[in-house]
């Protein structure tokens, strides 16, 4: 069973997307901070994060920056997702690694679970 | 006379015009005041220095080294005076107290206590120091310390980098100064010629020019107004001291019209001054004020992206649980059921359309819109649009094809993402305004230019309705009549996404009810 991260701060979202990969035959664990997801993914090692970027205390794109530095974990494949529309923050967030950057209102968590199949399968 | 006998007397007019030039510019101000009063002691240093030369008799040389010394007697506590002043600190008793000494020391000075008798050199005259001549010169060795410190005390806590380099140019001025005890030595038998009061005049207008700067004074026009003055002044001297009547009406007439020129080129550099401060200024607050627009820009666009993300995130929430319960991952839900979740569906995704739809009119108008440009195959990314619409043209009983060229078209740049934008809104219009038949999608090159044609079989539109089609706002009266979703944004936003591949966006129309035509050109070189 593939195992993902989801870092969500939104907790109707967060059970909301957790339900439907859960559904959909993932194991899911849910955090909704950056320093939770930091020791989650080295704990845990999933085979994708699903992150948001507006996060409390420390933004995804600091999450992004800092498993970048840690060889074990630098290679798994994160999916920058957010209703933060910024072209400055998904530029970043695509640099320091993210494969996409999804804006959340314009997919549905079946169409979400769609691309993070694609990237598993990469 | 030679040139060394007359330059202390021209050292001594020059002086006294730069004091009180310095005090008529603001007679208020106490540094201003200080140098006039310290510019007098120069001028009786000077102008007895000069008269000590020419002096034929010795009881007159004798009276004129006192009368230096009536002037010499003030330096060190109007040095020091100004020194507090410069540094902004205040030791009234010791100022007090450095007077009082000048005051006793020039009532020593008229008595042999102090001067007397004369040694005589080849060059001329002077007196012989006595007792009160040493006290004196200990006075003046103390008082120039404290005048040194305060100066010192000025530089390190200056805040400003004119503030240090002031404080730079009088400790210059000081150690110049420092050469005047040379002019002591002939009072103790030792044969220097008295030249030592040029220090004395270096150290006046090194003071001077640090007093305009430090008042802000301009030092064009502070040097224009000086050098016109001393020129007039001269010119001046010149006809009064006119040996005959023509020379003194010649030279008054000179002196006139120099006085008008003077004036006038006076009011000519403070007018150049004065237009080059207001540009200096206007240029400041120019820049300040861009400044303030980029920070307002930049604020503007992080509140919109926040203000967005505000807004999209309950919306995201019922986008996702409502496709959720129609997928039956909360398990079956009755047929009844079905459709108005599928009408709670489609208004949550016409209210995604105007936040997203908003926030690109925004960066549109704030040209914060980045363009990534690739090279890409423009028939798939129809043919991706065509795919995604094709169940909402179905739901209307509509067609929706796509018309592909007879050869494969070369790749072009552009933006995907913004130009699937104006694909999508292009295709979604022709479905909306269309009640029967449907929408064709060509592609075709013409002229190195690529044209992707949309054509309706739909409401068709007015000639002025045509004319309005791409402003923002703006659906015709089909759209009224027909009660479509949108605000009108969608046609706007393609052209401007079109106009930044530098490309070109019309529409034709044969009338009401006779469908219409789209037409986007993109340079084949995007």
């Amino acid at each position: 069973m593939k195992k993902i991260l989801l870092i969500e701060d939104e907790k109707i979202l967060g059970e909301m997307y957790r339900d439907k990969l859960t559904q959909a035959g993932f194991e899911v664990l849910l955090v909704f901070e950056v320093k939770d997801g930091l020791e989650e993914i080295l704990k845990y090692k999933p085979d994708l994060v699903l992150l948001d970027i507006l996060l409390p205390r420390e933004s995804g794109i600091s999450f992004l920056g800092k498993i970048k530095e840690i060889p074990e974990v630098k290679n798994i494949p994160v999916i920058a997702f957010s209703n933060y529309d910024d072209p400055e923050t998904k530029r970043k967030a695509l640099e320091l690694g993210a494969r996409e950057y999804l804006i959340k209102t314009n997919y549905t968590p079946v169409e979400i679970i769609e691309k993070i199949k694609k990237h598993l399968n990469d | 006379m030679s040139i060394t006998t007359i330059l202390p007397l021209l050292s001594a007019v020059f002086v006294l015009y730069l004091g009180v030039f310095i005090l008529l510019k603001d007679r208020k101000h106490k540094l201003n005041v200080l140098f006039a009063l310290f510019c007098l002691s120069l001028v009786f240093w000077f102008f007895g220095t000069f008269m000590m030369f020419t002096s034929k008799e010795e009881a007159l040389a004798i009276f004129w080294d006192r009368f230096v010394y009536a002037g010499v007697v003030f330096i060190p506590s109007l040095m020091y005076h100004i020194s507090l002043v410069f540094s902004k600190k205040s030791a009234s008793k010791t100022i007090f107290l450095g007077y009082l000494l000048s005051f006793i020391f020039l009532a020593l000075s008229r008595t042999d206590y102090f001067v007397s008798g004369l040694y005589k050199y080849n060059w001329g005259y002077h007196t012989q120091a006595r007792f009160f001549h040493n006290v004196f010169l200990l006075f003046f060795s103390v008082y120039l310390s404290f005048f040194y410190y305060n100066i010192y005390h000025y530089y390190k806590t200056a805040e400003s980098t004119i503030e240090r380099l002031q404080a730079k140019y009088i400790f210059l001025a000081y150690l110049v100064l420092l050469l005047g005890v040379f002019a002591y030595l002939p009072a103790y038998g030792i044969d220097v010629f008295p030249s030592a009061y040029i220090s004395g005049l270096v150290f006046a207008i090194v003071l001077a020019y640090t007093i305009i700067k430090h008042q802000l004074m301009d030092i064009k026009v502070v040097l224009t107004e000086f050098f016109v003055g001393l020129i007039a002044l001269t010119l001046f001297l010149d006809a009064f001291l006119a040996k005959t009547a023509l020379e003194r009406i010649i030279g008054g007439a000179i002196f006139f019209i120099f006085c008008i020129f003077g004036y006038l080129l006076i009011k000519s550099v403070m007018n150049e001054i004065e237009k080059r401060k207001e540009l200096e200024n206007l240029t400041y607050k120019l820049q300040k004020a861009y400044e303030e627009l980029k920070k307002l820009d930049k604020a503007k666009s992080e509140f919109l992206s926040i203000a967005s993300h505000q807004l999209r995130t309950p919306l995201t929430a019922v986008k996702g649980y409502i496709s959720m319960i129609l997928e039956n991952s909360y398990g079956q839900i009755p047929e009844k059921i079905e459709k108005p979740l599928k009408n709670v569906s489609l208004s949550n995704e016409r209210l995604i359309k105007l936040v997203n739809d908003l926030l690109s009119v925004s960066r549109i108008e704030a040209g914060r819109i980045e363009m990534n440009f690739q090279e890409s195959s423009i028939e798939d990314l129809i043919n991706s649009v065509i795919e995604e619409l094709k169940i909402k043209a179905k739901e209307k009983g509509l067609y929706l094809k796509f018309e592909k060229p007879k050869s494969p078209l070369p790749k072009i740049s552009f933006d995907k993402e913004n130009l699937r934008q104006v694909i999508l809104n292009l295709i979604d219009n022709a479905i909306r305004y269309t009640e029967e038949g449907g929408v064709m999608v060509k592609l075709q090159i013409t002229d190195n230019k690529l044209q992707i044609i949309f054509s309706d079989t739909g409401a068709g539109m007015t000639d002025e309705e045509l004319s309005k089609m791409f402003e923002s706002f703006s659906r015709g009266s089909a759209g009224n009549r027909l009660y479509t979703e949108g605000v009108g944004l969608g046609l706007y936003i393609a052209k401007k996404f079109v106009e930044m591949h530098k490309g070109r966006i019309w529409a034709k129309s044969q009338g009401k009810k006779k469908g219409s035509s789209f037409y986007v050109e993109l340079p084949v070189n995007a």
